[in-house]
């Protein structure tokens, strides 16, 4: 059968915010892809054949922004991207973008997150691909930083719009020096070159107020908002201690 | 419409630069820049310079290797070089620390970043507004000799 005719498993989305702490306001909602009935996303990914991966994504991203659309987004919106798409499929990204502009949601709304490890193999040759998207106004975000091997290197080539800590590095961070240290040195180099940090996958108190006493403003994880099926979910924002 | 970039670079003087001279400075940039339709914004704090140039990529990139030779500044270091969706600045304009009002009222393109900082907080969020935040908090300096605190 035609790769492009192969029919994918159902999916749709659900939605987590990215808050500021600080000004008490939503930053952007992720894009989750979930099963029909609020499946997992692997369940979803592993139904669809490797080499139409790619295809897959795109399509996932013009649902995405349609369904973002219909619950009436007002502010930006985050969106997965296998950076090996841009080299498989040139519309990749062009789509994304003409299904913003169908839905009259501005360009410069759309951040684009690829994970470090995807990333890292060929570093100069994706930079100069997605600069040419960021010239129209997308915003990109590293996904999971601090999980693979190379770390602060990626920023020589390429400077994202938004670092996201994984999660590995969040958890406990209250009570470990390694962590603490390795979150500063990561904080100080994003706020030289301009990068937003973003904590991602914060669960306690204890470890938004050690970030949030860090500097570090911007925050997605349970304890602000599990993600919303199909909806916005309703954020419950920490007080200040 | 063509593309176009911004490039924010630091460094720092030479030789002390006197008030005078730092006008003269702004006056023939200025000039220069709007040749080249570069806009974007240059300050000065205590010998360190911090500039965005933005514009199309063959007037910018020229522009910084022209500013390579110019003896009245040194370790020019490349922060960040990157393609814009629009300008962020109208025009070029000049901020330095020591400025007083008097001189923020009659010398024309001179900016108010270091006083109030109207022209930082109209800047839309992006990139450039982050960098100039960071080089007012201090970073991005290499003679130090005391930051002195910014109006923003």
């Amino acid at each position: 059968m035609e790769l492009h005719n192969m029919p994918d498993p159902s999916f749709t989305f659900a939605f987590q915010p990215i808050v500021d702490t600080k000004a008490r306001e939503v930053l952007s909602y992720e894009a989750l892809i979930r099963g029909p009935g609020n499946q997992p996303a692997y369940q979803i990914f592993e139904q669809v054949p490797a080499e139409r991966m790619h295809l897959f994504d795109e399509k996932a991203r013009i649902e995405a922004i349609g369904l973002a659309t219909r619950l009436g987004i007002c502010c930006d919106l985050n969106l997965n991207l296998l950076p090996r798409s841009l080299d498989s499929s040139p519309t990749a990204v062009l789509s994304t973008i003409e299904a913003a502009n169908r839905n009259h949601l501005p360009i410069t709304r759309i951040v684009l997150e690829v994970t470090e490890g995807e990333v890292i193999v060929d570093m100069a040759h994706f930079a100069e691909l997605i600069n040419e998207y960021r010239g129209l106004g997308v915003k990109l975000a590293i996904d999971d930083f601090g999980a693979g091997y190379s770390g602060l290197n990626l920023l020589v080539n390429f400077q994202p719009d938004q670092i996201k800590l994984d999660m590995f590095l969040v958890r406990g961070i209250d009570g470990h020096g390694p962590r603490q240290a390795i979150v500063r040195a990561i904080d100080q180099v994003c706020g030289d070159l301009g990068i937003d940090v973003i904590a991602e996958g914060v669960e306690t108190i204890a470890e938004y107020e050690w970030l949030a006493n860090q500097g570090v403003r911007l925050f997605q994880g349970y304890l602000f908002a599990k993600p919303g099926f199909e909806s916005f979910p309703p954020i419950h924002y920490p007080e200040s201690s | 419409m063509p593309s176009m970039i911004h490039l924010i670079y630091a460094s720092v003087e030479t030789q002390g630069f006197s008030s005078a001279q730092l006008t003269e400075l702004l006056q023939k940039a200025r000039v220069e820049n709007e040749r080249l339709q570069i806009t974007g914004i240059l300050l000065y704090s205590n010998g360190n310079f911090f500039q965005v140039l933005e514009g199309e990529p063959t007037a910018v990139d020229e522009m910084y290797k022209k500013l390579h030779l110019d003896k009245r500044h040194r370790q020019l270091t490349l922060i960040v070089r990157e393609p814009i969706t629009k300008r962020y600045f109208a025009d070029w304009s000049m901020g330095f620390s020591s400025v007083t009002p008097e001189e923020l009222t009659q010398i024309g393109g001179l900016n108010d970043f270091f006083h109030g900082g109207s022209c930082f907080v109209g800047l839309d969020s992006g990139r450039a507004k982050k960098l100039l935040a960071a080089f007012a908090k201090g970073r991005w300096r290499a003679k130090l000799t005391g930051v002195e605190s910014p109006g923003v």
